[in-house]
């Protein structure tokens, strides 16, 4: 248990995980400064506490919670001082509108402006490709329920402007889950070579749902690379009699509704065969439906026999395995149905897997500008097209 | 009797709040399961329809919950304790397999949030059946 905690930490932690399921360092003054939340508690309750209904202590209490959020991140942000500056100004108009709700008086407008600003600067830096963690997520769902309060309709204003605001809310919710796929993935295609190489070098981040672990930048030895091309070769040999998908499917794969360009036909007696990385014995197909509707073998991916085991790296820095983190399983039918959302929920009726084994594919079509990794979707396609037209 | 009815409605206040924000989340997560679903179509549509389900029972449930619906209510359990069982097969599923919770976020949409529904719903209930105490000097009067 300890080796795997160990390897897990290595992989989850800031060597090859996404931060969107982290919490970033720089971000941890802000948790810590919600410990100022029970102090503030406290001073009120010796001045007295006011006469608030329970929707306006809530309200109250998450605009502190996000002001004080704000003011840590102030202090621990290194994105210079031009962000502490709009972190202590935010912290301030949110402690100003908190002081005002303690007092009985309704947020207002300065409230609405206050929570939509906070709300659509958080939107902005996601979509300028700053990566977005658990801390800014919190806050912002904190902001996005202080939000609902404040636009919440009196009992006497009309239905209509009851839907709006329901509305809004929702608009609210899916903008902050959109900027923030789009801010992990932009993250991620920082640095173009860490995604179709599988691994990530200091500073660089993993795209949401798969954990890279962390490569020193050197080339590969001499006899690295000779471990790599061998083990090429060696797949390509004796994976050529999977040409045909029948014969995969008589040794146990499944290969049934084979479709798209990268069909993975996995074979589960020998997923717990305990081979590890045995060119005979892939524990999955990769296929392509080229343009003609022929099916191509275009690889194999190679799967460690249990979690938290790491892929033996035969070729260093050229073959470096992956695992995925916070992947969605379907149960009816069985199947994988997406990752984790920004906003903490799989879809109804499916599990988060929180870690799979580690993973390598292998691309034994000649000519493959990475023959482990990713294989470049525009090639792919082309090679495809290539052999249609062959035909 | 009306400190009760005040007191019901102030919890049922908060509860429909909580609601709102829970179906935004809901309905977010339907969309990326459609959007998922044509990425991965093994799952057949299946996630979506549930999410879409359970995001529309949480809108038009908390948009029309009142102190004297109490089908309303039923329902709201029912789709709270559905969130909350798969939370705690996927929170099993963390701790067995990396020794971690699941992510803050995660625990306070799927965790925080079904049960302070659960709880506002109770304690409302409680409270619109709860006996009014009358003072001795308005019991003479």
């Amino acid at each position: 248990m300890n080796s795997l905690l160990a390897h897990v930490d290595h992989v989850i932690g800031a060597a090859g995980g996404s931060p969107l399921y982290e919490i970033g360092a720089e971000h941890l003054a802000g948790v810590i400064a919600l410990l100022v939340l029970p102090i503030g508690a406290l001073f009120l309750r010796r001045r007295g506490t006011p006469d608030l209904a329970p929707l306006q202590w809530l309200l109250a209490g998450l605009l502190a919670a996000s002001s004080a959020i704000h003011a840590g991140l102030a202090i621990g942000s290194d994105h210079g001082a031009g962000l502490s500056v709009l972190f202590i100004v935010d912290a301030v108009l949110l402690g100003l509108v908190t002081r005002r709700v303690l007092n009985g008086s309704p947020a207002g407008r300065l409230g609405v402006a206050v929570l939509v600003g906070s709300i659509g600067a958080y939107w902005v830096s996601a979509l300028r490709g700053e990566a977005p963690d658990q801390v800014g997520l919190a806050t912002k769902l904190i902001e996005i329920l202080a939000l609902a309060i404040v636009v919440r309709p009196a009992a006497s204003q009309s239905r209509l402007r009851s839907v709006a605001g329901s509305i809004a809310i929702v608009t609210f919710a899916l903008g902050t889950a959109t900027s923030s796929w789009i801010g992990a993935f932009r993250a991620s295609a920082a640095e173009p070579g860490a995604i179709t190489g599988h691994h990530v070098h200091a500073g660089s981040v993993a795209p949401p749902g798969t954990i890279f672990p962390e490569v020193p930048l050197r080339d590969a030895t001499p006899a690295e690379r000779a471990a790599a091309n061998n083990m090429v070769e060696a797949a390509r040999i004796a994976l050529a009699r999977y040409a045909d998908p029948a014969v995969a499917a008589a040794d146990g794969y499944h290969v049934n509704g084979l479709a798209g360009i990268d069909f993975h036909a996995s074979n589960p007696a020998y997923e717990h065969d305990e081979r590890v990385l045995d060119p005979a014995h892939p524990e999955t197909l990769v296929y392509a439906v080229a343009p003609d509707g022929r099916p191509v073998l275009m690889g194999a991916m190679f799967l460690m026999p249990k979690i938290g085991s790491p892929g033996p790296t035969i070729g260093g820095p050229l073959t470096v395995w992956h695992a995925h983190q916070h992947v969605c399983f379907s149960l009816t039918p069985p199947a994988l149905a997406g990752l984790l959302s920004p906003l903490g929920a799989c879809p109804i009726g499916t599990i988060d897997v929180p870690l799979t084994p580690e993973m390598i594919h292998i691309w034994i079509v000649p000519g493959a500008p990475e023959p482990f990794g990713d294989l470049d979707e525009a090639w792919k396609r082309d090679y495809l097209q290539a052999i249609a037209s062959r035909s | 009797m009306d400190t009760n009815r005040r007191h019901t409605d102030e919890l049922l206040d908060v509860a429909r709040v909580l609601l709102l924000v829970q179906g935004a989340v809901l309905f977010a997560t339907t969309i990326e399961a459609l959007i998922w679903s044509l990425i991965f179509p093994g799952a057949a549509g299946t996630p979506f329809l549930m999410s879409a389900v359970a995001a529309v029972l949480v809108l038009v449930a908390g948009a029309r919950l009142r102190a004297d619906r109490s089908w309303m209510r039923r329902i709201l359990y029912v789709v709270e304790t559905v969130i909350l069982v798969n939370l705690v097969i996927d929170l099993a599923l963390a701790v067995v397999i990396t020794g971690h919770v699941p992510p803050i976020v995660a625990l306070l949409t799927r965790f925080v949030l079904p049960l302070a529904v659960i709880g506002l719903l109770r304690a409302s209930t409680r409270a619109a059946v709860a006996p009014v105490a009358v003072s001795p000097l308005e019991a003479t009067s």
